[in-house]
C-alpha cells in the first residue's frame, strides 16, 4: 500500500540519530512542562518558535511533536498525585486518580494512565496515518448547529460527576458558566461582568480556575484540616505497579477512550477536553464497579487519560490535512509551518512528504519514548507522596502561581487565583463538588457561541437543531443519556415495590 | 447628540496627542538617520507568545541581536489582553517616559481601543514605525454559487440577511472590512449578517464545510486552501496586486476600499526627541537589514515601512477611518 | 471575580477565632447539626446573591439587532436563572435539615477532588490560623511579585505556607524555598525565555 510504503520512508527519516535526539528532548521537555500547571505545550513551542527560525524544519517539527504529546502525558502526574490538574484535559484524571492515590494505589493509576497514553496515543497515530482524509470528510460537515449538538451531549455527561447533590453538583456548574460568561462577548464585541476592568475583557482563563479551584482550594482545605495532625500518607500499599485485577478492568477503557478521543478531537471546534468528560461518563456507565467511583476507580483514569492522548493525535488530523488549528498547541504548530515556508494542508502531503511522514513516523517513536520514559518514574514520582506537607504544599502553591502569573504577566491573574481558590475552599467545605464547575467553564461559552452562530446563519430559525441529520443524533443521544438512566431507576423502583407487594 | 460625545472627545484627545507629538518633534531638528539605535532595547508585545504580534517582536529581537544593531540586551516581554489595550495602558502609564522601550502596536489595536472603550489611545504613545502589512482577502467555499465578487454583491444587496460572512471577532479587521464594503456598495452596515469565530482555524472548518456564504481574512491564512482549489479568492484588500497572487483587488473591481492589517512599533509618552530619535534609527536600520528582508519573505508579510512623523500621520487616519467604520456596524456608540 | 460568596468573605482575613492552643486537636464534636445548617444557609444565600448580580448585570448589556435573535443577554438569563433556582432549592434543604436530627445526614455527597470522609464522620472544625496564612502568604505573591521580584517573593511565599502547615524548620524552609524559586528563574528565564519578574536579581545575573 501507498501510505505504508510513504510511512516506511518517514521511519527512515525519524530513526536518524539526529531525528531521535530531537525526539527525545522534545517528549523530556514536554513532559516537564505538562506537569507545572500553566505552562503547557503551546507556550513552550511559541517560545522556542524563534529559536528554530532557519534551522532543520524536520527535526524541529518533531520536537514540536514531542513536546505537544510530553505535555499530554506530563499533564496527569500532578493530577494523580497532588489533584493539581497541570492542564484542563487532564481534570477529569484528578478526580479518580487522586482517590485512587490516597489509596495507595497513586502507582497504578499513574501506571494505567502512562500505558493507557501510549496505547491510545498509538491507536490514534496510526488513525492519523491511514484515516486522516477520510475522518476529516466527516468532520466538515459539523457546523455550528452539530457543535452545539456536540456541547449538549456533554453537558449531559456532566451529570455523572455532580456527585451526592444534585443541587449542589448543578449550582457548581451554573457557578463555572457564570465565569465562563466574563469578558468580551465573541459575537457582538459587548463586555459583560467584567467590573469595567481590561483585565477581565479575555474572560477568566481555564487554566486559572482550574488551578484555583484544585491547587490552591485543595490546599486552604488541607490547612484547615491541619489540626487533625497530618493526614496518613500511604504513598504505596501493594504492587507499585497495576495487578492483575487492575490490568483487566484498564485495557478496555483504554481502547474506548482511544476510539472516542481520537474522532473528537479531530473535529475542528473539539478540543482535547470534551472527549475526556464523555469518556468518564461513559466508564462509569458500563463498569461493573459502579459503586468505585467516587472512591477512585481505575477505570476513571485509564478512560479519561487515553481519550485526552488521542485527542492529541485528532487534532494533528485537521492542522495536517487542512491547515486547521484546533487547540493552542496546534495553532502554534501552524504558525511554525508558515514560518518555516510550508502551507499545510492538501499540498503539505504532496510538497513534503519527508517532514509530513517523518514527524507522524516520530509520533510512533515519540510515545515509545514517552512509555519508556515515565514507567520507571512512577516510583519517583510516587515518592513526591511523602514530601513532608508543609514543603510538599509550599511547592505546589509557587508553582501554582508561577504557572498562573506566566499565563499573561497579570497581577490581576494572582488576585483571582486567590479569590478563585477560597471559593474552592468554601466549597469544599460545604460539600459542593468542584469539577463542575470547571466544565461549566469550558463548556457553557463553547455551546453560547455555537448557538447563536448556529441561530445567525440560519436568521432565527431554531429548527437547524432537528433538521439537520448530525445534530438530530446528537440531541437524542443526550436525551437517552440524560432520560435513561432515570428511566431505568423508575422501572427499577416499579419493580421493587411491585415485589415488596408481592410479599 | 448625546451619542456623539464620546467620540468627539477622543477625536479631541487624539489631536492633543498630535500637537504634543509635533512639539516634542521639533526639539533638535536633526533627520533620525543620523541618530544612533540605543545600547539596549525592550520590547512588549501586547499578545501571547505565539501570535503575529509576538511573532514580530520575537523576530525583531532577533535580527537586533544577531545584526548587532543593538550592542546591549534586547528583551522580549509580553503583556497579553483585551486586543493590546492592557499592554498599551501600562506603556502609557506605567512605562511613561521610558526610552528603552517600544511595544508592538497594530490596525488590531485601534479596533479594540473603540470596541473596548479604552481610556488610553495611540495618541497617547509616541509612534515610532510601522513595519508589516497584511491583506485581507475575500473567499467563498469551492462549490459556492458565487463565481466573481459581482456574484457576492448581488446577492448581499439583494437579501443581506441571507450572505452569512465568517470571520474573526467583532469589530476586528475582518469585520471593518465587511464593514466598509456594505457602505461602499449601499448596504446598511447594520444588515450584515457577520458570524464572528475565535481564531482562523474555526471560519476555515466553517468556510470547508458550506456551514456559511462567504469569509474574510488575512490572506496567509488561507493561502494553502485557495492554491489547492478547496475555497475560490473572490479579491484581496490589497492596493496592489500582492505579488505572485493571481487575485483582483478590490480597487481592480470598481470597489475603493483598501485595508492593510499592519503591525508597526510605538514608544511611551514623555521621551525625549533624540530618544525617540535614536529609536526610529534602529528600526530603520533593522528594515534596511537582508536579515529582517528574508524573514518578511519566509512569513509572508509584506513590507509596509513608513517611520516617525509620516507613521504618525497615518496614525491619526487609521484611528478616524476604523472610529467610523465601527460606528456604522453599531460596535461602537 | 464578581460576588464573592458571602460565605468566603466570612473566612480568613482576620482570626477571630479563639485562640487554640497549639496544634491540638479542637473537639471534634463541635461542629454539630448547628455548623452544617449554617454553612448550608450561607451557601444557599451565596448562590441568591451571585443570581441576583448576574441578573442586574445582564440588564446592562448592550444589545444590537442580530439575525440570532438571541443576544448577549440570553446566557446571563439563563444562568441567572438556574443559580436562582438552585439557590431556593438550597435553601429549603437548608430549612429542612435545620430542624431535623444530625440523623440526618445520610444525604452527604463525596464532593469529588476529595475523598468521602470514612466512616461519614462530621467534619471537624476548620483551624483557621493555617487558612489565613496560606491565604495571606497567597496575598503576598499578588504584592510581592512585581515588587521584589518573582524570586524572593515565591521564597517568602514558600516559607510561609511551610510555616502554616505547622513546620518549624524556618533556615531549613526558607533555603528550601530559595533554592527552588532560583531554580525555576533560571530555567524558565534563561532556557524557555520567559519574562518573570527579577527584582534585584536583574541586575545581579547581567
Amino acid at each position: 500500500m501507498d501510505t505504508l510504503k510513504l510511512l516506511w520512508d518517514g521511519f527512515a527519516v525519524a530513526f536518524s540519530l539526529k531525528n531521535m535526539l530531537w525526539a527525545l528532548a522534545g517528549v523530556t521537555l514536554g513532559t516537564m512542562v505538562g506537569i507545572l500547571p500553566g505552562i503547557g505545550p503551546a507556550l513552550t513551542v511559541a517560545l522556542l518558535l524563534p529559536v528554530t527560525f532557519g534551522r532543520d524544519p524536520v527535526g524541529s517539527f518533531i520536537m514540536f511533536a514531542g513536546i505537544y504529546y510530553g505535555g499530554m502525558y506530563g499533564g496527569s502526574t500532578t493530577a494523580i498525585l497532588l489533584n493539581t490538574p497541570g492542564e484542563s484535559a487532564s481534570i477529569i484524571t484528578a478526580l479518580e486518580g487522586n482517590l485512587m492515590a490516597r489509596r495507595g494505589r497513586g502507582g497504578a493509576a499513574l501506571a494505567t494512565a502512562a500505558i493507557g497514553s501510549f496505547v491510545a496515543g498509538t491507536l490514534a497515530t496510526a488513525g492519523l496515518t491511514f484515516l486522516a482524509p477520510a475522518l476529516v470528510r466527516v468532520a466538515l460537515r459539523f457546523g455550528p448547529a452539530e457543535y452545539f449538538a456536540l456541547m449538549v451531549l456533554a453537558f449531559t455527561t456532566v451529570t455523572s460527576l455532580l456527585g451526592g447533590s444534585l443541587v449542589k453538583g448543578l449550582t457548581s456548574l451554573l457557578f463555572g458558566m457564570a465565569l465562563g460568561l466574563v469578558g468580551i462577548d465573541l459575537q457582538t464585541g459587548q463586555a459583560r461582568y467584567t467590573l469595567g476592568m481590561l483585565e477581565m475583557l479575555d474572560g477568566i482563563d481555564v487554566v486559572i480556575v482550574a488551578v484555583g479551584l484544585f491547587a490552591v482550594g485543595e490546599a486552604l482545605y488541607a490547612a484547615s484540616q491541619l489540626a487533625r495532625g497530618a493526614p496518613e500518607v500511604v504513598a504505596v500499599r501493594g504492587s507499585i505497579w497495576m495487578n492483575r485485577e487492575e490490568w483487566r478492568r484498564s485495557w478496555p477503557a483504554w481502547i474506548r477512550g482511544g476510539l472516542l478521543g481520537f474522532p473528537l478531537g479531530a473535529l475542528p471546534a473539539g478540543g482535547a477536553e470534551i472527549p475526556t468528560f464523555l469518556s468518564y461518563s461513559l466508564e462509569r456507565r458500563l463498569s461493573r464497579h459502579r459503586d468505585e467511583f467516587g472512591r477512585g476507580a481505575i477505570e476513571g483514569v485509564a478512560g479519561p487519560e487515553a481519550a485526552n492522548n488521542a485527542a492529541a493525535a485528532g487534532v494533528l488530523v485537521p492542522l495536517l490535512t487542512l491547515g486547521i488549528p484546533t487547540s493552542a498547541t496546534a495553532a502554534i504548530m501552524l504558525a511554525a509551518f508558515q514560518q518555516f515556508g510550508l502551507q499545510p494542508g492538501p499540498l503539505l502531503f504532496q510538497n513534503n512528504p519527508e517532514l509530513v511522514w517523518g514527524m507522524i513516523a516520530s509520533l510512533y517513536l515519540g510515545n515509545a519514548m514517552l512509555l519508556v520514559l515515565n514507567l520507571p518514574l512512577v516510583g519517583l514520582w510516587v515518592r513526591l507522596l511523602t514530601v513532608p506537607q508543609p514543603l510538599l504544599y509550599g511547592g505546589i502553591l509557587v508553582f501554582a502561581t508561577l504557572g498562573v502569573y506566566s499565563l499573561s504577566n497579570s497581577l490581576v491573574d494572582l488576585m483571582t487565583l486567590l479569590v478563585i481558590g477560597l471559593v474552592g475552599f468554601a466549597m469544599r467545605r460545604m460539600d459542593v463538588p468542584v469539577a463542575p464547575a470547571v466544565i461549566g467553564l469550558i463548556l457553557g461559552p463553547l455551546a453560547e457561541q455555537q448557538l447563536r452562530r448556529a441561530l445567525a446563519i440560519s436568521q432565527g430559525d431554531f429548527t437547524v437543531f432537528f433538521t439537520r441529520p448530525i445534530s438530530a443524533t446528537l440531541l437524542a443521544l443526550a436525551l437517552i443519556a440524560l432520560a435513561g438512566p432515570a428511566l431505568a431507576r423508575i422501572v427499577a423502583a416499579r419493580r421493587r415495590k411491585s415485589r415488596v407487594a408481592a410479599m | 447628540m448625546r451619542m456623539t460625545v464620546p467620540g468627539r472627545c477622543s477625536r479631541f484627545v487624539a489631536v492633543l496627542g498630535m500637537a504634543f507629538l509635533a512639539v516634542a518633534a521639533i526639539g533638535p531638528l536633526a533627520p533620525a538617520q543620523e541618530a544612533t539605535p540605543p545600547d539596549s532595547l525592550r520590547i512588549m508585545a501586547p499578545a501571547s507568545p505565539g501570535g503575529g504580534w509576538d511573532q514580530t517582536a520575537r523576530f525583531a529581537q532577533a535580527v537586533f541581536r544577531e545584526t548587532g544593531i543593538i550592542p546591549g540586551s534586547v528583551e522580549v516581554f509580553n503583556v497579553p489582553g483585551a486586543g493590546g489595550t492592557i499592554g498599551l495602558a501600562r506603556l502609557v502609564s506605567t512605562e511613561r517616559g521610558a526610552g528603552d522601550l517600544v511595544m508592538i502596536s497594530g490596525l488590531v489595536m485601534v479596533g479594540a481601543i473603540l470596541t473596548n472603550r479604552s481610556a488610553v489611545t495611540l495618541a497617547q504613545t509616541t509612534p515610532i514605525a510601522r513595519l508589516t502589512a497584511e491583506y485581507e482577502v475575500i473567499a467563498v467555499p469551492a462549490d459556492s454559487p458565487f463565481q466573481t465578487m459581482d456574484d457576492l454583491i448581488e446577492a448581499f444587496k439583494a437579501n443581506p440577511g441571507a450572505v452569512s460572512w465568517a470571520g474573526g471577532s467583532a469589530g476586528g479587521v475582518d469585520h471593518i472590512l465587511v464593514g466598509l464594503l456594505a457602505k461602499e456598495i449601499g448596504v446598511a452596515p447594520e444588515d450584515i449578517n457577520y458570524i464572528p469565530f475565535s481564531g482562523g482555524g474555526e471560519a476555515l472548518a466553517a468556510m470547508l464545510g458550506g456551514h456559511v456564504a462567504a469569509g474574510v481574512t488575512g490572506y496567509g491564512e488561507w493561502a494553502g486552501q485557495i492554491e489547492a482549489g478547496n475555497l475560490r479568492a473572490l479579491a484581496v484588500s490589497a492596493g496592489e496586486r500582492i505579488p505572485g497572487v493571481d487575485i483582483p483587488t478590490l480597487k481592480e473591481l470598481g470597489i475603493n476600499i483598501e485595508v492593510a492589517n499592519w503591525r508597526g512599533v510605538v514608544a511611551p509618552p514623555g521621551i525625549t526627541a533624540q530618544e525617540r530619535d535614536a529609536l526610529i534609527a534602529a528600526f530603520d536600520q533593522l528594515h534596511d537589514s537582508a536579515r529582517w528582508q528574508e524573514i518578511l519573505a519566509a512569513n509572508n508579510w509584506n513590507d509596509f515601512y513608513l517611520s516617525g512623523d509620516d507613521f504618525a500621520d497615518y496614525l491619526a487616519q487609521e484611528n478616524a477611518r476604523v472610529e467610523q467604520v465601527l460606528r456604522d456596524i453599531g460596535l461602537v456608540e | 471575580m464578581e460576588t464573592p460568596l458571602p460565605e468566603q468573605r466570612s473566612n480568613p482575613g482576620g482570626p477571630s477565632l479563639p485562640p487554640q492552643e497549639g496544634r491540638r486537636a479542637p473537639d471534634a464534636g463541635r461542629d454539630s447539626r448547628g455548623v452544617l445548617f449554617t454553612g448550608d444557609l450561607l451557601l444557599a444565600l451565596g448562590v441568591l446573591g451571585l443570581a441576583a448580580f448576574l441578573f442586574a448585570g445582564a440588564l446592562n448589556i448592550r444589545v444590537s439587532p442580530s439575525y440570532a435573535h438571541i443576544g448577549p443577554r440570553f446566557f446571563p438569563f439563563l444562568v441567572s436563572g438556574g443559580l436562582g433556582a438552585c439557590g431556593l432549592a438550597l435553601l429549603a434543604q437548608a430549612a429542612r435539615r435545620a430542624p431535623a436530627k444530625s440523623g440526618s445526614l445520610e444525604e452527604r455527597p463525596a464532593a469529588s477532588g476529595k475523598p468521602p470522609v470514612v466512616g461519614d464522620a462530621p467534619k471537624p472544625a476548620v483551624y483557621w490560623p493555617s487558612v489565613a496564612i496560606v491565604a495571606a502568604a497567597l496575598a503576598g505573591q499578588f504584592l510581592l511579585m512585581e515588587r521584589a521580584g518573582f524570586v524572593v517573593a515565591s521564597a517568602l511565599l514558600f516559607w510561609a505556607v511551610a510555616f502554616a502547615f505547622g513546620s518549624r524548620r524556618y533556615g531549613r524552609d526558607i533555603l528550601v524555598g530559595i533554592g527552588l524559586a532560583f531554580v525555576v528563574y533560571v530555567v524558565f528565564t534563561r532556557l524557555l525565555g520567559l519574562h518573570l519578574p527579577g527584582g534585584m536579581l536583574t541586575t545581579m545575573l547581567r
